[in-house]
């Protein structure tokens, strides 16, 4: 099972396959147009792909109801989803 | 007479089966207020894996399809009194999905994605209408699925439409009339779906429904083509047929002929039926738009998709049919008109009205003032000297019994006067943000 560094990395990668940027990504980038410009549907996606990178599946209510402000947020979603929290 | 046959099991995904992967939507370009804003999903992750090509069949979850039964299968009808009155030899068919609580075939992605919010956690389901169907689907919707339900109705149809409001409310809805514009020119959807959207930014355990547009609604309603193969083939029809239906958000249009291009990738569009997406003169924008990026509403909170395109600010006409009085094209639709899958045609308003009448003379059948515009166009391809060829089908998408005033208005002279000649539409949109290697013009 991996870590959660392992995870915000995993995060990290499919976002910027997402976005499309070489840019510096990190737990302290934000999601929306002060940062990668994701839009609604663009996060969703990015969650659809993490979804097939860690062969998990995402709730759809936890996803739904979450607000996210940043990469660090997602990827502690996406980390507590996996574990079970 | 109907042949029999089963609700389908799946719904088909035309994006899966082809290859087709629609362009990325962009960020707004428009301002959307103070400060920035925590991302958020606005749809279920389960809703969006149907835009994308991933799978050609898509199961149709059991309560969903259960509530489909309910009312389905749809007829599928001969008309053989209207091809009489036309003087044809051809084969008119009519796919009449007006027979449910909403009247439409909306009621099919309503259903479904009633479904999905239900699954993911919403309590409450906001959304805009134009003329009232996708509205009375919504609100029908949410009532089965347990939800509560905002609906932003434009101005015009608000007023004019009592009936439609009326239904709403009986179904547990609250109606809204949304603003007008400030210009003082006739609000349309987009004002309506601009207020619905920042409704639903605000509001905890609530959710803007998108409607019309998005890929997986006209997934939903591809229930419609599915039934009408094998209706056909029990009839006896082999030929390819022409397939029609009105553009507004593309459900109609794509949920009948879709399904018909099922297996038949790297086919030659000549080779394959026809699908014929039928405008309004005033609104061509499949006929007369530029395929670009442009801004769907006001808001600057939702994102800028790639679609056939008259320009944000095109003011347009107050036509009757209230849901098709939008600048774009759906961006499924515009991908698939791109690359020659779908074609399209643009009707005067006061020959749409005169083929419904003949409709309701002959078929004893009222169609919406939307559908009129596929019962008209269906009545002129009946004309063209190789119309015996094949069997056109039309989808009579939703009826008119709510379209009262727009009846009235046909008569006693008060439509709009004909729009212009396609090619002197101007675009509003500016000449940038073209579709890089999508080919656009």
């Amino acid at each position: 099972m991996s870590t959660p560094q392992q995870t915000l990395e995993q995060v990290i990668e499919v976002l910027r396959r997402e976005v499309g940027t070489s840019d510096r990504i990190g737990a302290d980038t934000p999601l929306a147009e002060d940062g990668l410009g994701l839009t609604s549907l663009g996060l969703t996606r990015a969650f659809i792909a993490l979804e097939d990178t860690f062969g998990t599946d995402l709730d759809d209510a936890v996803l739904i109801a979450a607000d996210l402000v940043t990469v660090g947020d997602m990827a502690a979603l996406v980390d507590r989803s996996r574990h079970g929290s | 007479m109907t042949a029999p046959i089963e609700v389908p099991a799946a719904w088909y995904n035309v994006l899966a089966d082809h290859d087709i992967e629609l362009p990325r939507d962009r960020q707004s370009t428009i301002a959307a207020g103070a400060g920035p804003r925590p991302a958020r999903l606005n749809v279920p992750k389960s809703l969006v894996r149907q835009s994308l090509p991933l799978q050609a069949e898509v199961a149709i979850p059991e309560p969903v399809r259960q509530a489909y039964q309910q009312w389905r299968p749809t007829p599928l009808r001969r008309a053989a009194r209207l091809e009489k009155a036309l003087g044809t030899r051809a084969r008119i068919y009519i796919k009449d999905e007006s027979g449910n609580v909403a009247g439409s075939h909306k009621y099919l992605t309503a259903l479904a994605q009633a479904y999905y919010y239900a699954e993911a956690g919403v309590h409450t389901l906001i959304t805009a209408t134009a003329a009232g169907q996708w509205g009375t689907a919504v609100a029908a919707a949410a009532r089965h699925f347990g939800l509560g339900c905002r609906i932003h109705m434009v101005p015009g149809s608000y007023d004019r439409k009592p009936s439609r409001r009326v239904l709403m409310e009986l179904l547990g809805a609250e109606v809204i009339r949304s603003r007008e514009r400030p210009d003082a020119r006739p609000a349309a959807l987009r004002e309506a779906m601009s207020a619905a959207i920042t409704e639903a930014a605000g509001t905890d355990g609530a959710r803007w429904v998108l409607g019309g547009s998005e890929p997986f609604a006209i997934l939903h309603s591809t229930v419609i083509g599915l039934e009408a193969k094998q209706q056909l083939a029990a009839l006896g029809e082999t030929a390819d047929p022409v397939l029609v239906g009105y553009l507004g958000g593309g459900k109609n249009v794509g949920g009948l002929g879709l399904p018909f291009l099922a297996g038949r990738r790297g086919q030659e569009p000549d080779r394959l039926p026809r699908i014929v997406a039928v405008e309004s003169a005033w609104y061509p924008v499949l006929t007369s738009g530029t395929f670009r990026f442009d801004d769907t509403d006001d808001t600057g909170l939702s994102p800028r998709t790639a679609s056939y395109t008259l320009g944000r600010g095109y003011p347009g006409a107050a036509i009757q049919a209230e849901g098709m009085r939008y600048h774009a094209a759906p961006p499924l639709i515009s991908a698939l008109r791109q690359r020659g899958l779908v074609s399209s045609v643009a009707h005067q308003e006061r020959s749409v009205f005169d083929s419904a009448r003949l409709l309701l003379a002959t078929e004893g059948l009222l169609a919406s003032a939307e559908a009129a515009y596929a019962v008209h166009a269906a009545c002129q391809l009946a004309r063209e000297p190789t119309s015996e060829d094949r069997p056109i089908v039309f989808c009579l998408s939703d009826h008119g019994y709510h379209d009262q005033d727009a009846y009235r208005a046909y008569l006693v002279g008060g439509l709009v006067e004909p729009a212009p000649p396609a090619t002197e539409i101007d675009c509003y949109l500016p000449a940038t943000a073209g579709v890089t290697g999508e080919g656009g013009h």
